[in-house]
C-alpha cells in the first residue's frame, strides 16, 4: 500500500477554476474522505488522481513515483464508480478478473484470487452470475472486489453508497470499514453525506468552491469547526454574533447573546472584531429556574417551536437578547411559549472568525 | 386500453399487409409460369424458371454477385462508420450535434446526385485523378464507371450515413463510466474497445450491418449508374430482364430469390446473434 501527495494540484476550465490549487497529504492505509456539496470540486479532485482529468497544475504523487502524466491504466489504483460501472456482457467472475486478466495473471492464478475476493465480500456463490441478475448492494460488493482484485496501490471510490437505501448503505458501510481496515488499503473516499464520511474516515478534508476548508480528523472537526461552511455542513449548529472583548493568552473574553464570558480558542483577534461563537445542538442543556452552575452561560429564554425525532428532542428556544439557539436534549415535557433557561459551556463552543 | 380509436387502426394495417402479401403474390405466382417471348406467360405451373436460375451461370452468378458485393460493402462501411459514430457520440463540443445533423442531411441527398458527384470526384481529368497521376502515386487514373469497386464505393456512399446514425445511437447506450473503469482497471484504450466497446454494441452494430446489407442488396439506382450494364446486380439485372427482355417470368423468379437470399441472410444473423447473447448472457 502506498501514499498519495497532491502538491499545487488544482483544475481549471477555461475562466472557471474547478479546483484550486490545493496540497494533499494520504498517509499509508489511511481512509480520506472528500467531503463537500455537488459542485465543490471533490470529484474532480479524485478523478485528477485516478487519471481520468488533467490537472491544469501541481503534480500528484504515490510514493515517489510522480503519476501526474500518466494515463489512468498505468496508475495501479482501483475505482469503485457512483453507478458501479460492472461490464453488462461480462459474469461476475469476470468482471472481477478484468483487471488481472490485463496485468497477465493466469487463468488458475485469476479464478483463486476471483474465489478469494467472493468470500472476502461474502458472496461466494455468485461467480457465474450476470451484473443484472445481482441486488444493489450486492453490485456494489462485486464492484468493490473488481477495484481490488489487483491488489491496486491506492482504492478511490466516488459516491459509491449514494444509490442504496439507508438502511443497506450502513451495512455496506460497515462491511467497506472491516475489509478497508483488513487489507490496509490507502483510500480517497468520495462523499456529500456527511454522516458517512464522519463514520468511515480517519480523516475528512471538507471541500468548499474548489477549496479545501478545513483537514481534520471527524471528531475534532466536529467539535473545533473552523470555517462557518464547516461548522454548518457538518451536522447542526447554532451561530450566535460575538464581540471580542479582551484577549488573554489563549483565552478571548467575548460577549454574546447579551453576557460576557472568556472562552479558550487558538485564534488571534484584535479587541473589537466581530466574530463567530458556535455551539452545537446538543451541548446546550435546559437549566433549572435561576441556576448559574459553574463553568455554565445560561440564558432566559422562552420555547418557539418543538419537534420530536423518537431519540431526541428539537426544541427552537428564543433568549431575551433574542437569539435563536436549537436545542438537542432528551424527549422532555416543553410546551410552546413556556418561559426556560438554557445554557452551554464556553469549552464546548467555538469561536469562527469570519463573521456572519 | 380498450380506445375506440385502436379500431382506427385496423384499416392501415390491413392495408399494408394487403399490399405487402398481394405483390410478393404476384411475383411468386408469375415466377412459377415460363416464358413464351414477347411479354406472355405459359399456363401451366413449372419451376423452369428456378432450375434456370440456379443451373444457368449468368443468373448464379449474378444471384452470388450480389450477395458478395452486399456483405464487403457492409463490412467495409462498418468499418468506416464505427469510429466515426463513436467518436460523434463521446464527443463533448457542442459541434457533436451539428456535425450528426450535416451527416442526417446528407442521407436525405438522393443517390443520383451522390452518383454524379463521384464521377465529377473521379473524372479521367479531373483533380483527384491529376493529382495521382501527375504526383506519380497511379500510372493510370481511376475510374469507379463499370467496375465493380466503383459500385462498391457508390454503396457505401448510399448506406455510411444511415449506418453512422444508427450506430451513433447504439453507442450512447454504453455508459462513458464503463471505459472509465476498464481504462482504470489497467485497459488501454485499445484493449478497453476490444473487451468491452465492441461486446457491448455487437448485437447493435449486426442489426445496422443488416439494415446496411438489405439496402445494398435492393439498391438499384448507384449500381446501375456506376455499373453502366456491366455489373449486373440482381436488381439491375431484373430491370434489365423486365424492361428489356419482357421476360416476367424470370423477372419474378430473380425477385423471389433475392427477397429470400435477403430473408435467409437476415435471419441467420439473427439467430447467431441471438446464439451470442444468450451465451452472454444478456438475454436482460
Amino acid at each position: 500500500m502506498s501514499s498519495v501527495r497532491l502538491a499545487g494540484v488544482g483544475k481549471r476550465y477555461g475562466e472557471t477554476l474547478a479546483v484550486e490549487p490545493l496540497d494533499l497529504e494520504v498517509a499509508n492505509g489511511e481512509f480520506l474522505t472528500l467531503l463537500g456539496p455537488s459542485g465543490c470540486g471533490k470529484t474532480t479532485t479524485l478523478r485528477m488522481i485516478a487519471g481520468f482529468i488533467a490537472p491544469s497544475a501541481g503534480r500528484i504523487r504515490v510514493d515517489d513515483d510522480d503519476i501526474t502524466a500518466l494515463p489512468p491504466q498505468k496508475r495501479r489504483m482501483g475505482m469503485v464508480f457512483q453507478d458501479y460501472s460492472l461490464f453488462p456482457h461480462l459474469t461476475v467472475e469476470d468482471n472481477i478478473a478484468f483487471g488481472l486478466v490485463e496485468r497477465g495473471v493466469a487463468a488458475s492464478e485469476r479464478r483463486m484470487r476471483v474465489k478469494e475476493l467472493l468470500e472476502l465480500i461474502r458472496l461466494p456463490q455468485i461467480a457465474d452470475r450476470y451484473p443484472v441478475e445481482l441486488s444493489g448492494g450486492q453490485q456494489q460488493r462485486v464492484a468493490l472486489a473488481r477495484a481490488i482484485a489487483h491488489t491496486p496501490r491506492v482504492l478511490l471510490m466516488d459516491e459509491p453508497f449514494g444509490a442504496l437505501d439507508a438502511k443497506l448503505r450502513e451495512a455496506m458501510q460497515e462491511e467497506l470499514r472491516t475489509i478497508q481496515k483488513k487489507l490496509r488499503i490507502t483510500t480517497i473516499f468520495v462523499t456529500h453525506d456527511q454522516s458517512e464520511a464522519m463514520h468511515l474516515s480517519d480523516r475528512i478534508a471538507v471541500m468548499n468552491q474548489g477549496r479545501i476548508e478545513q483537514l481534520d480528523p471527524p471528531r475534532r472537526l466536529y467539535e473545533k469547526p473552523r470555517t462557518r461552511f464547516v461548522a454548518d455542513f457538518v451536522g447542526k449548529i447554532n451561530f450566535v454574533e460575538a464581540v471580542v472583548l479582551g484577549a488573554a493568552g489563549d483565552t478571548i473574553e467575548v460577549e454574546a447573546a447579551g453576557l460576557h464570558f472568556p472562552i479558550r480558542a487558538e485564534m488571534t483577534t484584535p479587541v473589537g472584531a466581530r466574530i463567530t461563537l458556535a455551539v452545537r445542538p446538543e451541548r446546550i442543556r435546559f437549566l433549572a429556574r435561576d441556576e448559574d452552575a459553574a463553568g455554565w452561560v445560561g440564558m432566559n429564554g422562552a420555547v418557539e417551536r418543538i419537534s420530536y425525532l423518537g431519540n431526541v428532542m428539537h426544541t427552537v428556544v428564543v433568549t431575551a437578547a433574542n437569539v435563536r439557539l436549537l436545542v438537542e436534549s432528551a424527549p422532555a415535557e416543553h410546551a410552546s411559549g413556556e418561559p426556560v433557561r438554557v445554557g452551554f459551556r464556553p469549552a464546548d463552543a467555538s469561536l469562527i472568525a469570519d463573521t456572519p | 386500453m380498450n380506445l375506440p380509436w385502436q379500431r382506427f387502426l385496423l384499416l392501415p394495417l390491413v392495408l399494408s399487409l394487403a399490399l405487402l402479401i398481394a405483390s410478393q403474390y404476384v411475383f411468386l405466382r408469375g415466377s412459377l409460369h415460363a416464358d413464351l417471348g414477347v411479354g406472355r406467360l405459359g399456363d401451366a405451373l413449372t419451376l423452369a424458371n428456378y432450375r434456370k436460375l440456379f443451373t444457368d451461370s449468368f443468373y448464379f452468378d449474378s444471384l452470388w454477385l450480389t450477395i458478395k458485393l452486399s456483405a464487403i460493402t457492409t463490412v467495409a462501411t462498418l468499418v468506416i462508420g464505427l469510429p466515426v459514430a463513436y467518436v460523434l457520440a463521446r464527443m463533448r463540443s457542442r459541434w457533436g450535434p451539428v456535425l450528426l445533423a450535416v451527416i442526417v442531411a446528407a442521407s436525405f441527398v438522393t443517390i443520383v446526385i451522390k452518383v454524379l458527384g463521384l464521377n465529377i470526384i473521379f473524372a479521367t481529368n479531373g483533380g483527384l485523378n491529376r493529382f495521382l497521376v501527375g504526383s506519380g502515386l497511379l500510372s493510370a487514373p481511376i475510374t469507379l464507371i463499370g467496375k465493380v469497386e466503383g459500385v462498391a464505393v457508390g454503396l457505401m456512399y448510399f448506406t455510411l450515413a444511415f449506418l453512422v446514425i444508427l450506430l451513433y445511437s447504439v453507442v450512447l447506450t454504453i455508459p462513458r463510466s464503463l471505459e472509465d473503469a476498464a481504462q482504470s482497471l489497467g485497459a488501454s484504450r485499445w484493449r478497453m474497445h476490444w473487451r468491452v466497446i465492441l461486446p457491448l454494441s455487437l448485437p447493435g452494430i449486426v442489426a445496422s450491418g443488416l439494415i446496411a446489407f438489405n439496402l445494398c442488396m435492393g439498391a438499384f439506382t448507384s449500381a446501375a449508374l456506376i455499373g453502366a450494364g456491366k455489373i449486373l446486380t440482381l436488381p439491375v439485372l431484373i430491370q434489365r430482364t423486365v424492361i428489356f427482355d419482357t421476360k416476367y417470368g424470370m423477372g419474378a423468379t430473380l425477385a423471389v430469390v433475392l427477397l429470400l437470399a435477403g430473408l435467409a441472410v437476415n435471419l441467420i444473423s439473427i439467430l447467431v446473434v441471438g446464439r451470442l447473447k444468450v451465451a452472454r448472457g444478456m438475454t436482460a
